[in-house]
């Protein structure tokens, strides 16, 4: 043990305390207002980024035209008091139980003892990987995983990942992965946890044989798992309703109901409308008849799509009585609506809305990468994500090119904690010599009228 | 505010009652803007600070068993934010060589001067020197709160101090050999020099 000797350190021991008063002076004015000002929005910060976790990845995996629609924030959910509470003893379980902690399907299926262990790792290169555990229903699979290594830490962004079947095809299916927010207290043993929460398309049927891969350094990790249907293969409900509503002068009918241990996923259909556009529902929850809500944080398919469908937050364990929708307005926007950027000048010449426009171009390697910013948004306009273009959709420069905006498996946006709700979205266009102004169409923009419908549906 | 009250309003706060917990780190609010204005030396980045502390403790309230401890759970969020906040900063900005030129100052007269020189000087100390240096100097913890807060044992800490003092030597021949020394025995800040030189 060092000792100080303080006749060395004299000189340094001076000038700490004559700056310390320095200090001391300074604080003496404490900015009581700007203090609590600082106080208070911590703790907003803090509520939304519980509720929008840090930033989503949405990966999507699907033939033919469907599109995946992941609403970005979803609404609180309820803790149950007793919730896998023997799971948090287990040594690193509890920064599985953690991560899952928003989603109450996972929670009731955790305390249902749904959970499969699975143990499998692989290591190369000083990286290993392994896979804990999964939960899977027919509809959904939870596969949770830790990686260590070289440069994983808590700023680690995004582990890629391979999911297919045995037949070495991608799933088709939504997946949802590295969307924590990550404390460096949380890497104290060097491992970073996360999850992919795979999300089955329509009609597809859970494998029995997953070969899942990692790659978080520059080799894939090869990480294959079976599932075990016995676990689930009695566990579903279904029903078949049939029922017509109208929100804002839009119709919808809800064909059918599936509800199982991970996931209940309504059946919508749509008529469409030639002027408005139904971007999606505003607060919608199946509420059972203790009043329980179960949240909906996206599906497959649009609202605008005449087929679609939503998944809610599952009960299955709790086996409700009762559920009814409960939806309290829609969002929408106007058709035929463009966007008119010269990304030369930086100018927005037309745009929907006066707060979204044009901000930043930057060109890529291979790419200009441009950030468009919704400004002022209010609650209910903050808390979707909005497909501003089209996914795959194109553009047009002032000689009547065209050409099309490079596909990035959905639209990328950021929330920017800390700054009172505005968003950027992120569009990557090719490289080539426009001729300016550029002419987007826009797909959908923020918009919204509130009505509350109620329909019970079991 | 009494003990008990405090506590109440601790594990009302965690429960998710956000009054409660506002009451509850009002209790707390000098003493933490102490610390993150000592650390930051400016007000808008201690603002920051505790901004964002305030963030992580509603993020990670339920994480806290024992609402007695409240406070030691808040200021260790509260250091791990200074520090991290640190670190982004020096990414940005420092360079080590403007670092080695900027501490090597010829003219160490007054008291003025030495108070100045020390102001920057602790500011570039790397972590966690800085930190216990700052606690112990600043906000004049004892050596047993600092080991408390950082969850290391006290030996360390005096370790860590001792260390800092070093760093901070005003010699300007022996603060060479000192920050040399130091180059050659300390892996995190040599990896973020690399880090820094590639940029």
């Amino acid at each position: 043990m060092d000792e100080l000797k303080d006749s060395q350190i004299s000189k340094e021991l001076q000038g700490l305390l004559s700056d310390k008063r320095q200090i001391e002076s300074e604080l003496s004015a404490l900015p009581e207002l700007k203090l609590d000002d600082a106080i208070r929005n911590g703790l907003a910060q803090g509520k939304r980024r519980t509720r929008q976790r840090a930033r989503w990845r949405t990966s999507m995996q699907l033939g033919g035209a469907l599109v995946c629609i992941f609403i970005l924030l979803t609404g609180f959910i309820r803790v149950s008091p007793a919730f896998a509470s023997i799971m948090k003893e287990i040594p690193g379980f509890s920064r599985f139980v953690e991560l899952i902690d928003y989603d109450s399907s996972l929670k009731s299926a955790l305390d249902n003892e749904f959970m499969q262990h699975v143990g499998v790792s692989a290591e190369s290169n000083g990286y290993k990987a392994t896979v804990e555990s999964i939960m899977a229903d027919r509809q959904r699979l939870i596969i949770l995983y830790t990686v260590e290594g070289p440069g994983i830490d808590q700023n680690t962004d995004f582990v890629d990942y391979k999911l297919d079947n045995a037949n070495g095809d991608p799933l088709e299916a939504g997946i949802r992965s590295s969307y924590y927010y990550q404390d460096p207290e949380d890497m104290k043993d060097g491992k970073l946890y996360d999850y992919l929460d795979v999300m089955l398309g329509s009609n597809q049927e859970m494998p029995e044989q997953i070969m899942f891969a990692l790659k978080p350094g520059e080799e894939w990790l090869e990480l294959p798992f079976s599932i075990d249907h016995e676990k689930f293969a009695h566990m579903k409900e279904q029903i078949d309703l049939n029922k017509t509503f109208e929100i804002a002068g839009q119709s919808f009918t809800i064909n059918d109901i599936l509800i199982t241990p991970l996931q209940v996923t309504v059946h919508f259909e749509s008529k469409t409308n030639h002027e408005i556009r139904a971007n999606s529902f505003i607060n919608m929850v199946l509420e059972d008849e203790q009043g329980r809500r179960y949240t909906s944080d996206g599906g497959f398919g649009t609202l605008d799509d005449g087929l679609f469908e939503r998944n809610f937050q599952s009960g299955f364990f709790a086996k409700p009585k009762e559920l009814t929708l409960r939806i309290e307005g829609l969002h929408l926007s106007e058709k035929g609506k463009t966007f008119v950027v010269n990304t030369d000048t930086m100018e927005t010449l037309k745009s929907p809305l006066s707060n979204i426009r044009l901000v930043h171009a930057e060109e890529k390697e291979d790419h200009y990468e441009i950030k468009i910013e919704m400004q002022g948004l209010d609650n209910i306009s903050s808390t979707v994500g909005y497909t501003f273009f089209e996914h795959k959709g194109s553009f047009r420069d002032a000689a009547g090119n065209s050409y099309d905006i490079l596909d990035r498996s959905g639209t990328q946006m950021e929330w920017r904690s800390g700054e009172e709700n505005v968003a950027n979205y992120y569009y990557n266009i090719p490289k080539a010599d426009y001729v300016q102004p550029l002419t987007f169409d826009v797909d959908q923009y923020p918009g919204y009228v509130e009505e509350s419908i109620s329909i019970r549906i079991k | 505010m009494e003990k008990d009250e405090k506590e109440l309003l601790a594990t009302a706060g965690i429960k998710g009652d956000e009054s409660a917990l506002l009451k509850r780190i009002d209790a707390d609010k000098d003493k933490m803007y102490g610390i993150a204005y000592s650390y930051m030396r400016n007000q808008a980045d201690a603002l920051e600070a505790v901004q964002e502390t305030v963030c992580r403790v509603w993020i990670k309230r339920k994480t806290l068993r024992e609402p007695k401890y409240f406070t030691t759970w808040m200021m260790r969020i509260l250091i791990t934010v200074c520090m991290d906040e640190r670190k982004k900063q020096r990414r940005e900005y420092v360079t080590v060589d403007d670092r080695m030129n900027h501490s090597l100052t010829d003219d160490i007269g007054d008291e003025t001067a030495i108070k100045i020189d020390m102001g920057e000087r602790v500011k570039q100390l790397p972590n966690p020197y800085r930190m216990v240096v700052v606690l112990k100097y600043y906000r004049d913890l004892t050596i047993t709160d600092i080991a408390e807060l950082l969850e290391k044992p006290d030996g360390t800490i005096r370790t860590w101090l001792n260390k800092g003092l070093k760093l901070l030597r005003i010699d300007t021949k022996e603060e060479k050999e000192v920050w040399e020394e130091y180059g050659r025995t300390e892996g995190q800040p040599n990896i973020e020099r690399v880090a820094r030189t590639s940029e």
